[in-house]
Order: structure tokens, then C-alpha cells, then sequence
């Protein structure tokens, strides 16, 4: 695996050298959502482990949820989740090569942000909305 | 990727991401929406085979997905002897996160 083939790779060029549009947003929102969704899938696993195994971690993690910090992350990933899945949806169209045209991956790159917040907002509201008591 | 894999990393990129718009959607309406639930109620959830499936589903298959994705970002941006340290944190968190839901979510069905 590490031969010098691989070693001699570039690196990518970072964030700095992009002129500021929306598709560069985009394409670098894809990437920072999927990490933030890698950290928030390690969350996931510890509600199921808590479900599984530990009532009191359970309430201990419903209690968080509930809390302004709590808030803020499930809100973080749930946003995350819906951008990442609407522009994961960008990518595929592309992937069957339409949809390219500058204008048009313009136009679909805001869509995604807009397309992003309603739905997070839904299901937040749809989430909390439910807690009540 | 740099481990002369590039287009079998490519398709299942895309083979994973297409599953995970079905689960992902049906994730954030399933349980991001019951998130009030009290542990009896979410366990009642969590015990129909439907769901307990589609949940396994929806972790597995992520887990996937995200290996390749951090597997890009390693490969982008690490370029020291580092790289192949991170690729095998990354494989293993990744395997850790598939064989933890599933083990949970079979107590959770069988167990119970």
C-alpha cells in the first residue's frame, strides 16, 4: 500500500483559492455535512446501545436532546442530514450527465439550501413539536 | 482513494448514497420526528421487524457510505504517513458503528 507512487500524491487545493459562488459553497458544504454527519452517525450508535441496554443512559440522552446544547446538535445534524441527502441528489443527476450547464447548477445549488432548511425546520418542529410534557 | 481501487470506491459511492435517500428520508420521518418518545414508547418502535430493519439498514450502509467519504477527504488533504493510520481508524470506527447497531438493535428485537 505505501509505496512512493502514493506517497508523491497531491494534495488537493485548500478552502483559500476558491473566488466565492454558490456552487463552490455547495460542493463545500457536501463535504463539511458528511463529516459533521460522521461525528453525528458515533451519536446514533449511542442511542441505539442506550435503547438496548440502558434505560437510565436512555433518559439521560432524552434529557440532552432537550437541552439548548442538545438542541443546537440535533439541529446541526438534522440540517446536515437534509443538505446532504438534497445535494447528494445534485450529484447523481450529474452522475447521468445533465444538469451541468453553469446557470442550471446555480439555480439547483440554491434550491438545495433553500430545499435544506424547510425540511429541517419540518422535522424539527415535527420532533420537538411532539414533546409536550 | 489511493488504494488502486478508484472505481470500485466510485460505484459504491454512488450504489450507497442511492439506498441511503430512501433511508435517510425515512430516518429523519421515523425518528427524528419521535424524538419526544419516552424509552418504552421507543423501544415499542425500535421492536417492529420493519423498523429494527430499516434502522440496521440505515447505520450499515451509512457506516459504508462514510467510510469511502472520509477515505476522500483522507486522501485529499493527509499526505504523511499519517494517511494510512487514519484510513485504518477510519475502517475501524466504521466496522465498530455496523457491528454496534446491529448487535444493539437484535437485543433490542430477540432479546427483550
Amino acid at each position: 500500500m505505501a509505496d512512493s507512487a502514493q506517497t508523491a500524491r497531491p494534495l488537493s487545493p485548500h478552502l483559500q483559492i476558491w473566488r466565492f459562488t454558490v456552487t463552490m459553497a455547495a460542493s463545500i458544504t457536501h463535504r463539511a455535512t458528511g463529516a459533521v454527519l460522521y461525528g453525528g452517525s458515533l451519536l446514533l450508535a449511542v442511542w441505539t446501545y442506550a435503547l438496548a441496554f440502558s434505560p437510565s443512559l436512555f433518559s439521560a440522552v432524552s434529557g440532552f436532546v432537550t437541552s439548548p446544547v442538545g438542541f443546537i446538535i440535533v439541529a446541526g445534524y438534522v440540517w446536515s442530514l437534509s443538505f446532504h441527502l438534497m445535494n447528494g441528489l445534485r450529484h447523481l443527476y450529474w452522475d447521468s450527465g445533465r444538469g451541468l450547464a453553469v446557470p442550471t447548477a446555480t439555480k439547483t445549488a440554491w434550491a438545495v439550501y433553500i430545499g435544506s432548511v424547510i425540511l429541517a425546520a419540518i422535522i424539527l418542529w415535527a420532533g420537538y413539536a411532539g414533546m409536550g410534557a | 482513494m489511493a488504494h488502486h481501487k478508484g472505481t470500485s470506491s466510485f460505484i459504491m459511492q454512488r450504489f450507497t448514497a442511492a439506498l441511503m435517500i430512501p433511508l435517510g428520508l425515512w430516518f429523519l420521518i421515523g425518528v427524528v420526528s419521535h424524538l419526544g418518545a419516552d424509552y418504552e414508547a421507543a423501544r415499542a418502535w425500535l421492536e417492529k421487524p420493519l423498523n429494527g430493519v430499516l434502522t440496521a439498514l440505515f447505520i450499515a450502509i451509512g457506516a459504508w457510505h462514510m467510510r469511502i467519504g472520509m477515505g476522500e477527504i483522507i486522501a485529499d488533504y493527509i499526505a504523511s504517513g499519517l494517511k494510512t493510520v487514519l484510513n485504518l481508524v477510519n475502517w475501524l470506527v466504521c466496522l465498530a458503528l455496523i457491528a454496534g447497531a446491529a448487535w444493539a438493535v437484535y437485543n433490542v428485537s430477540f432479546a427483550g
